[in-house]
């Protein structure tokens, strides 16, 4: 083996621990490529392979009612392979415990699975002919509940409770994610569950039989879809059809796909800034590399080694790093990849999960891994080439040209404070060799950049919950009626113990028109004088009462960038019951629930053409809230939701997230701690010759010690705001990812985080000085206070 | 132009930024070695010494003058060519050894011939013989931190030596030996003088040294103060600090 390649082995292992820390940055932003490229491509395919093999209807009919028959002759149109009818209704359920929750009942043949929106079972059994009132559960409500089979469940059906027995639990390609409707695209467990029952008990007990309200279909190729689409709808036009939806437009899929985007997002952006910033550390440590070893580089050139061989040295060096972290990263990306499908798909109850092997992100992973370390790599690499050998050779590199001045920080604290010698040592220590400080220094910005960012997540999270939870919605439970109500529900409702006040709303699910555009809303009809118990978040000087009322609507910002609005412009506001054209008047920052648009209860009754509500707001002690709980299902209420209940239900849904971002976290405070072990470690030991000379004038070991503490702590404070200021930037850039119709990033950093990030940091940065000291305190004194290198 | 010497400065200036100040290091210099010269280049610390070996090595440039070696005029060399130059037309034994510290005795000698040779195994041969010449055979796979100042000395000859330059340029050799170490070493380099033809240009601040040179040049600020021949060189084993 060439000479220059045994150099190069060794000199790797000479500097083994800063090599290795180098690997680590590496290895983590392919790993990040790898495996969260893999794992959103393994949740797409895996989500595509559940609504292909439990046929996910391509096409949804909805009607008022259509004979049963009807579904055969949809059948008959040329390019459908199946249709499916069935009867959908929402009602209430009672607990086992006597709570009541809303709850869908979807019809399903009892005799066969449906063949089309089919079920996969989790656990049980599917129907039998003779089963009678028999129920399957869906798997993310039967879970929360920890229902199975056996269990008895009691439904309100026209008035009537009627028991349903549970014989099995399944999972459902329409329902992966629990969304009930466009306008409401994630619900709780808590509140809402999904029963499939047979069709023909359900049609019986709701007085429909032989009608359908819903039919499916899938098509034998997707170019067929439109002219089916279109036969269909003239042959269902005379039974009510309301609506049709795509398969891409049901809630479930929509709410994973929005999901989905948000994931690839991050796949793209978490690799990028750790190889960038790994790029750099390369670039950092190969360039202290090559100064501190100017002498041999200026003996290879004597003896006649030409500066291409001196480049590809050096870059061999980069390349190597890069090597050998792709391969560790490409191994830990794998096992990510398929922990990170499975977690999610866990969480979610998917039932079919596909994880495979993408040739494509590995290869690409080890491209990005060459070309940032070769990035990092090659201007130290000729930096090193350029050095005329005399030169390298004449200068100690430990020993900077010293410009012989007093540093201006210097100057500026000694007019205000006497500074000991200790400290004055310490800032022209650092001032006087600029390139190898500012090496440190950007070692110390890197970190605060990493940890703050991911920190930053954490933080916007808790803000999130508490501007939706503790301004927005000030209400303590919220009530939704099925059958319209008189305004007097507010009234009766403040009259019972505990209440203190209660607040009539009319919700209504539509879509918002504007031009072109149409986005499917949540519309919320309130008293303009009565935003006590809900808050809208206008803008700066904004009331309530100038932005409701007078056919005027305030819109979310995601809903009014999608429809193109600008305040003024008139929007068309359309529903099952009536329409009207509003003004947009004022944008609301919901943190949640970003479809929602608001309109006084007026404007709303007026729409509809009815003075009913069908919601209320109440303010209530919180011993009395069950009995209040109670009192609205006994006045008919469908749905009840205690707040605290809602918040905690929330930040179970983001339990993903959560782990998501601990893992980020983790990796980022692994990368804080490998880039500040590099610096810190290139900073002692090039002034090896140094520190060896002051220990023979008898300065001692904790003395020697501490100077260099001195010197990181000063280089810390000075690396802390930009570096917290740049870590911000980047927490915007991230929180911008997240942003979406389901809710709304605020990035907001507390202000006792950033004391602990820096802290962090700092607590980081000396224990990473750590080995360098040890190994300095080690020095044979005799012959490092001779020897150049 | 002398077409008989083997290595003349011609008018040679070199000034370096240090700092914040500038050094004039040489000052029109000129200078001559004839082939097969064993010449001593003496003088105080900061008088040139150093510098001028640097220029005739190829490892720094001139700021004015010329530097011709074999005829030739190196000092307008580009990058390339003054690479070749040093490969195959000069060889340099430093002060400080610098010696490869990751690589045995024998590869940092074998560290040079990779430059001439392809074959390994002729490679490794003429390594373990220039080893043999300095005394250190035993010791050829030991790294430079295990061996004695002397003994780096002499690795760092061998090295010079593979790749058979007919210049040998030696900046204070003996500068971290010992008397008994350095003598040895002289004595080394005078037999590779006079049975190889080889030129040594040795620059030395230690006078009683110059007592074995062909002739001795004094520098003084920079340019040449004096010029001697000697007569009657004494060996080596007859010289003592």
């Amino acid at each position: 083996m060439r000479k220059l390649s045994i150099k190069l082995v060794r000199d790797i292992r000479a500097h083994g621990a800063q090599f290795a820390s180098l690997v680590v940055l590496v290895a983590l932003g392919v790993a990040c490529f790898v495996g969260l490229n893999a794992a959103y491509k393994n949740l797409a395919v895996s989500y595509q392979h559940t609504y292909d093999t439990l046929h996910l209807a391509d096409a949804q009919f909805i009607l008022e009612s259509a004979p049963a028959d009807v579904v055969a002759e949809i059948a008959t149109i040329p390019g459908v392979e199946n249709a499916e009818g069935r009867t959908v209704i929402d009602t209430g359920m009672f607990l086992p415990n006597g709570d009541q929750i809303r709850a869908r009942f979807i019809g399903v043949p009892a005799e066969r699975h449906p063949t089309v929106n089919g079920v996969d079972i989790q656990s049980g059994r599917y129907f039998r002919a003779d089963d009678g009132q028999a129920a399957l559960l869906q798997s993310a409500f039967a879970d929360y509940y920890k229902f199975e089979s056996g269990t008895v469940l009691k439904v309100l059906i026209q008035g009537q409770e009627v028991a349903f027995t549970t014989v099995g639990v399944a999972a459902s390609p329409e329902y992966l994610f629990l969304s009930p409707s466009e306008q409401e695209i994630i619900a709780s467990p808590r509140n809402f569950g999904v029963l499939f029952v047979p069709q023909d008990i359900l049609a019986e007990l709701t007085g429909t039989e032989g009608t359908v309200n819903q039919i499916g279909v899938t098509v034998t190729a997707p170019e067929e879809l439109a002219a089916v689409i279109q036969q269909a709808e003239t042959i269902l036009q005379p039974y009510g059809l309301s609506q049709t939806v795509l398969q891409e437009n049901i809630p479930s899929v929509q709410a994973l796909q929005l999901d989905l985007e948000g994931y690839r997002e991050m796949a793209f952006t978490v690799p990028a800034m750790i190889l960038v910033i790994a790029a750099m550390s390369v670039y950092i440590a190969l360039s202290r590399i090559v100064q501190s070893q100017r002498v041999i580089v200026g003996l290879t050139k004597a003896i006649g080694y030409s500066s291409g061989s001196v480049v590809r040295y050096y870059l061999a060096f980069a390349l190597a790093i890069g090597v050998l972290g792709c391969a560790i990263g490409i191994l830990a990306g794998v096992f990510m990849g398929d922990g990170v499908t499975r977690i999610y798909a866990d969480e979610l109850g998917i039932p079919l999960v596909a994880t495979r092997f993408y040739a494509g992100y590995v290869i690409g992973g080890v491209v990005l891994s060459l070309v940032f370390c070769a990035l990092g790599g090659v201007w130290p690499a000729r930096s090193a080439a350029r050095m005329q050998p005399a030169q390298a050779m004449r200068l100690d590199p430990s020993i900077a040209l010293v410009k012989g001045r007093v540093p201006l920080m210097e100057r500026i604290l000694g007019r205000f404070v006497r500074l000991p010698l200790s400290f004055r040592l310490a800032i022209r220590n650092i001032f006087r060799a600029r390139r190898r400080s500012l090496a440190s220094g950007l070692g110390v910005v890197f970190a605060l950049i990493l940890v703050l960012s991911i920190w930053s997540m954490f933080d916007s999270i808790d803000w999130m919950l508490k501007v939706q939870y503790d301004d927005i919605e000030r209400w303590d439970i919220s009530a939704v009626f099925d059958q319209p109500q008189t305004t007097d529900i507010a009234a009766t409702a403040e009259s019972w113990d505990g209440v203190s006040e209660a607040q009539a709303i009319l919700q209504l699910p539509g879509q918002a028109e504007a031009g072109a555009a149409t986005k499917d809303i949540f519309i919320v009809g309130m008293k303009p004088a009565e935003d006590s118990l809900h808050h809208l978040r206008l803008g700066k000087g904004q009331t309530i009462t100038e932005v409701l009322g007078g056919s005027q609507v305030v819109i979310g910002p995601i809903v009014a960038e999608n429809l193109g609005l600008k305040i003024g412009d008139s929007v068309h506001l359309e529903t099952p019951w009536g329409s009207s054209d509003f003004t947009f008047s004022a944008e609301s920052a919901e943190m949640l629930g970003g479809t929602t648009v608001y309109i006084s209860l007026a404007d709303a009754q007026a729409m509809i053409k009815s003075p009913a509500v069908n919601g209320l707001y109440l303010s209530v002690a919180p011993e009395q809230q069950n009995a209040v709980k109670t009192a609205l299902y006994q006045a008919g209420a469908a749905s009840v939701q205690i707040k605290q209940e809602a918040r905690d239900d929330f930040r179970s849904i983001m339990g993903l997230i959560y782990v998501f971002m601990g893992v980020l976290l983790a990796f980022s405070l692994i990368m804080a701690a490998a880039i500040l072990f590099n610096a810190m470690t290139v900073s002692v030991l090039e002034r090896q010759r140094e520190i060896a000379t002051f220990r023979a004038l008898g300065e001692s070991r904790g003395r020697i010690a501490w100077a260099i503490v001195l010197e990181n702590l000063i280089l810390w404070a000075l690396a802390l705001v930009p570096g917290l200021l740049l870590g911000y930037a980047t927490a915007l850039e991230l929180g911008a990812e997240f942003n979406s119709e389901l809710f709304r990033f605020e990035i907001v950093i507390y202000p006792h985080s950033y004391v602990i990030v820096a802290g962090g940091v700092l607590l980081t940065m000396l224990l990473a000085a750590i080995p360098a000291i040890r190994r300095v305190n080690r020095l044979r004194l005799a012959e490092a206070t001779k020897v150049l290198t | 132009m002398n077409n008989s010497a083997q290595i003349q400065l011609i008018g040679v200036s070199k000034v370096y930024p240090m700092g914040e100040i500038t050094v004039e290091a040489l000052h029109d210099m000129n200078l001559q070695v004839k082939p097969g010269e064993f010449l001593v280049l003496l003088g105080p610390s900061g008088s040139g010494k150093t510098t001028t070996l640097n220029l005739v090595g190829g490892l720094d440039r001139a700021t004015s003058g010329q530097i011709i070696v074999e005829g030739t005029d190196i000092s307008g060399y580009d990058e390339g060519q003054l690479t070749r130059y040093r490969r195959h037309e000069v060889g340099f034994i430093f002060q400080f050894f610098n010696l490869i510290p990751t690589l045995t005795a024998r590869e940092n000698v074998e560290f040079a011939l990779e430059l001439a040779e392809r074959d390994g195994r002729a490679i490794h041969r003429r390594a373990s013989d220039l080893m043999a010449l300095v005394g250190l055979a035993d010791r050829a796979d030991h790294f430079p931190s295990q061996l004695s100042g002397g003994e780096q000395q002499r690795v760092s000859i061998a090295r010079a030596l593979a790749k058979q330059p007919p210049i040998m340029l030696c900046d204070e050799p003996t500068g971290n030996l010992d008397v008994d170490m350095g003598v040895h070493v002289l004595q080394t380099m005078r037999d590779l003088n006079r049975k190889e033809g080889t030129t040594f240009v040795l620059v030395t601040h230690n006078t009683a040294i110059a007592a074995m040179a062909d002739r001795i040049v004094r520098l003084r600020d920079g340019t040449v103060a004096e010029t001697k021949v000697n007569e009657s060189p004494v060996s080596p084993t007859e010289i003592s600090w």
